[in-house]
C-alpha cells in the first residue's frame, strides 16, 4: 500500500475559548515532514488531530482520502498509524518487552509469537535489545524516548507521527533516530515535531513552521534557511539587544536586520531561518 | 524455548548464519536465501529471548482467555498493588467494625455493605483514562476499540474485587445471605460509572456515583431499617440500573475513541 497523503482544509481547534490551531489548506505528502514551532504553537494539537485522538472541531482532515470523523474510516487510519506521544506516556512499572507486547495487542497483532518477533525487532532497531526485561522506570530519559519510538514502529506503519522524538537524546542517539526516520520516510509518511531546528535538515525533506497556531512557513529546510539570508552575522562583540550564540574562537552568531559593528555576513542555517520566520510572524501579529 | 542453553543458542545461531555458505555435497541444490535465513534467525532469536510468561498471563491462558486479550488484562492500571492493598485494608476495617458492633443482623454489617460496592468502582476509576493511564493516548490511537479495552479492564477489576469481597463476606460475623447484598449494587455502580465515563473522566464518574450511592444509603437508613435498605427492592433497582448503564455504555462506546476533553 502506498504511503498516505494528508490533507487539511480550514482546520481550527480551541481549548475552551483559547484558540490552539487555525490552519489554512495544508497537504502533507509521503516522505518526512518536520513541524517546528515554539511552545504553545499548536504542534501537539496538530499531531493529535492527525493521530485521530482529538476530534476535529472545524474544517476537514483526510488521510489518504479517509475521514477520521467516520468510525470505520478512523479505524482504517489507525491500522496504518504509529504514534509516539510526548514524554511521560509510558507505564513506569511495566517491563519494556511487556509494554511492546501490550502495544502489539492494541495494534491487533493477535498471536503472541508474532508480537514477540515485533518486540524483538523494534527494540533492537532502536538499540534497546539489552534492556528488554528492565522496568521502564529504571531507564534514562533518552532510553524511555526510544522505548516510545519502538512501540510506534511495531507493525511498520505507513503513517508515523512522532511528537518530540529527539527530546532527551544525546548526539549518537539523535543520529540513530534520524536514521530510523530517514529509513521509514522511504515508504511511509512521517511527521515529526521538534524544538530543534538543526535536527530538521538532517532528518526531514519538508518543514512546516507554526507560530501561535498558524502556519508561518512551509517548504524545504534549504528554503527555510534562505528566509534568513542577509540577516545572519558573525561578530566578536555582541551588540546590545540582539540574541546571539557562541560559535567558538571568541566569535558570536546573531540574527539581525542591521549589521552589528565589525560583523561579517554569513550563510544562514535552518535554525536562523526558523528564528526569522517566527520573528516575522510575531511582528505580523503585533502589527 | 526460553530454556535453550547459551551453548545451544550459539550453535544454532552459527548454523543459521552459515546457511548461505554451500557445502560441496549441496552442489546443484538451489541456494538458501540469505534474507530468509536472517528472518528465520530473528524469529528463533525472538523465541529464545522471550521472557518467562508471568504467572497471571499463564493463569489467564489456562482459563482460556484469548492471546490478544491477555496483555490488556495484565496491563490494567487499576490492578496496581497499591489498589489491592487499599482494598484489603478497607475491608479489614469494615469487618473489624462489624465484629465490634453491638448491633444484630444486617444492621451489624451495614458499613460493610455500604463500602463494598465502592471497591470495584475505585478500581474502574483507576483502570481507564488520561489521568491514571500514561498510555491512554496510545490506547486511543490504536485500531483496537477503546471500548473493548475499557470493558476488559473493568471486567478484570470487577472480577478481582468480587473475589476479594466474597472472601471478606465469609469473614463478616453474621447476616446470612445478606452478607452478599453488595453484589448487585456493585455491578450497578460499575455499570453507571462506565456509562458516565463515556461523557466525563472515569475518576469524576466514579466519584459522582460513589457520592450518590453513599447519600442514598444514608438517607434510606434514616427512614427505615438496614434490612430494607439492602432488601429485594434495592436489589431489583440495582439490576435495572446495571442493565440501563450497560445499554448506555454500549450506545455511547464510540465516544471513548477520543480524548475525554473532546467527547
Amino acid at each position: 500500500m502506498a504511503a498516505p497523503a494528508i490533507a487539511l482544509a480550514g482546520v481550527t481547534h480551541h481549548y475552551g475559548t483559547k484558540p490552539a490551531l487555525d490552519l489554512d489548506d495544508l497537504v502533507i505528502a509521503p516522505g518526512s515532514t518536520a513541524v517546528l514551532g515554539p511552545n504553545g504553537s499548536g504542534k501537539s494539537t496538530l499531531i493529535r488531530l492527525l493521530a485521530t485522538v482529538s476530534a476535529l472541531q472545524a474544517g476537514s482532515l483526510r488521510v489518504d482520502g479517509l475521514d477520521p470523523n467516520v468510525v470505520v474510516e478512523r479505524t482504517r487510519i489507525r491500522r496504518r498509524l504509529g504514534y509516539q506521544t510526548q514524554a511521560g506516556a509510558l507505564p513506569p512499572n511495566m517491563r519494556v518487552d511487556a509494554f511492546c507486547d501490550y502495544v502489539g495487542a492494541l495494534k491487533e497483532i493477535a498471536e503472541a509469537r508474532h508480537r514477540r518477533r515485533w518486540t524483538h525487532w523494534v527494540l533492537n532497531r532502536v538499540g534497546l535489545g539489552d534492556v528488554a526485561r528492565d522496568r521502564i522506570r529504571t531507564l534514562s530519559g533518552g532510553m524511555q524516548r526510544r522505548v516510545a519510538l519502538a512501540q510506534a514502529l511495531i507493525g511498520l506503519p505507513d503513517l508515523l507521527l512522532l511528537d518530540e522524538p529527539m527530546t532527551s537524546l544525546d548526539a549518537e542517539q539523535r543520529a540513530n533516530v534520524a536514521g530510523i526516520i530517514g529509513e521509514r520516510a522511504a515508504d511511509a509518511t512521517v511527521v515529526v515535531t521538534t524544538h530543534h531546528p538543526d535536527d530538521v535538515a538532517a532528518v526531514c525533506a519538508r518543514v512546516i513552521v507554526l507560530s501561535r497556531g498558524r502556519i508561518v512557513f512551509t517548504g524545504t529546510p534549504a528554503d527555510l534557511a534562505e528566509q534568513a539570508r542577509g540577516f545572519v552575522w558573525e561578530t566578536v562583540t555582541v551588540p546590545a539587544g540582539v540574541t546571539s550564540r557562541s560559535v567558538g574562537a571568541g566569535r558570536h552568531r546573531c540574527v539581525s536586520p542591521r549589521p552589528p559593528v565589525g560583523a561579517d555576513l554569513v550563510d544562514p542555517t535552518v535554525q536562523d531561518g526558523y528564528t526569522v520566520a517566527v520573528a516575522r510572524a510575531g511582528q505580523d501579529n503585533g502589527a | 524455548m526460553s530454556s535453550v542453553s547459551p551453548t545451544h543458542h550459539s550453535t544454532l545461531e552459527a548454523a543459521l548464519t552459515r546457511a548461505g555458505q554451500r557445502p560441496r555435497f549441496l552442489a546443484g541444490v538451489p541456494t538458501v536465501d540469505r534474507s530468509r535465513a536472517g528472518a528465520n534467525l530473528a524469529a528463533i532469536q525472538a523465541e529464545v529471548d522471550a521472557p518467562r510468561v508471568p504467572w497471571l498471563a499463564r493463569l489467564l491462558r489456562r482459563l482460556g482467555v484469548r492471546e490478544q486479550t491477555i496483555p490488556l488484562v495484565t496491563a490494567t492500571p487499576g490492578l496496581r498493588r497499591s489498589w489491592l492493598a487499599a482494598v484489603v485494608v478497607a475491608l479489614l476495617f469494615a469487618i473489624g467494625a462489624a465484629s465490634d458492633s453491638q448491633a444484630e443482623g444486617v444492621e451489624r454489617i451495614v458499613v460493610f455493605l455500604t463500602m463494598a460496592p465502592l471497591i470495584p468502582l475505585l478500581g474502574v476509576a483507576l483502570a481507564f483514562g488520561r489521568g491514571v493511564d500514561p498510555t491512554h493516548e496510545i490506547v486511543i490511537a490504536a485500531p483496537m476499540d477503546a471500548f473493548r479495552v475499557f470493558l476488559v479492564r473493568a471486567a478484570t477489576v470487577l472480577a478481582t474485587s468480587t473475589v476479594i469481597l466474597l472472601v471478606a463476606s465469609a469473614m463478616v460475623p453474621e447476616g446470612g445471605l445478606a452478607r452478599i447484598a453488595w453484589l448487585l449494587p456493585a455491578v450497578a455502580a460499575t455499570a453507571a460509572t462506565m456509562a458516565l465515563a463515556t461523557r466525563i473522566d472515569p475518576r469524576y464518574a466514579a466519584f459522582a456515583v460513589a457520592t450518590a450511592w453513599v447519600t442514598i444509603v444514608v438517607i434510606i437508613n434514616q427512614t427505615t431499617d438496614p434490612a430494607t435498605t439492602f432488601g429485594p427492592v434495592t436489589q431489583v433497582v440495582c439490576l435495572v440500573i446495571a442493565f440501563a448503564g450497560a445499554i448506555v455504555f454500549h450506545q455511547r462506546r464510540r465516544r471513548l475513541d477520543l480524548l475525554s476533553e473532546d467527547r
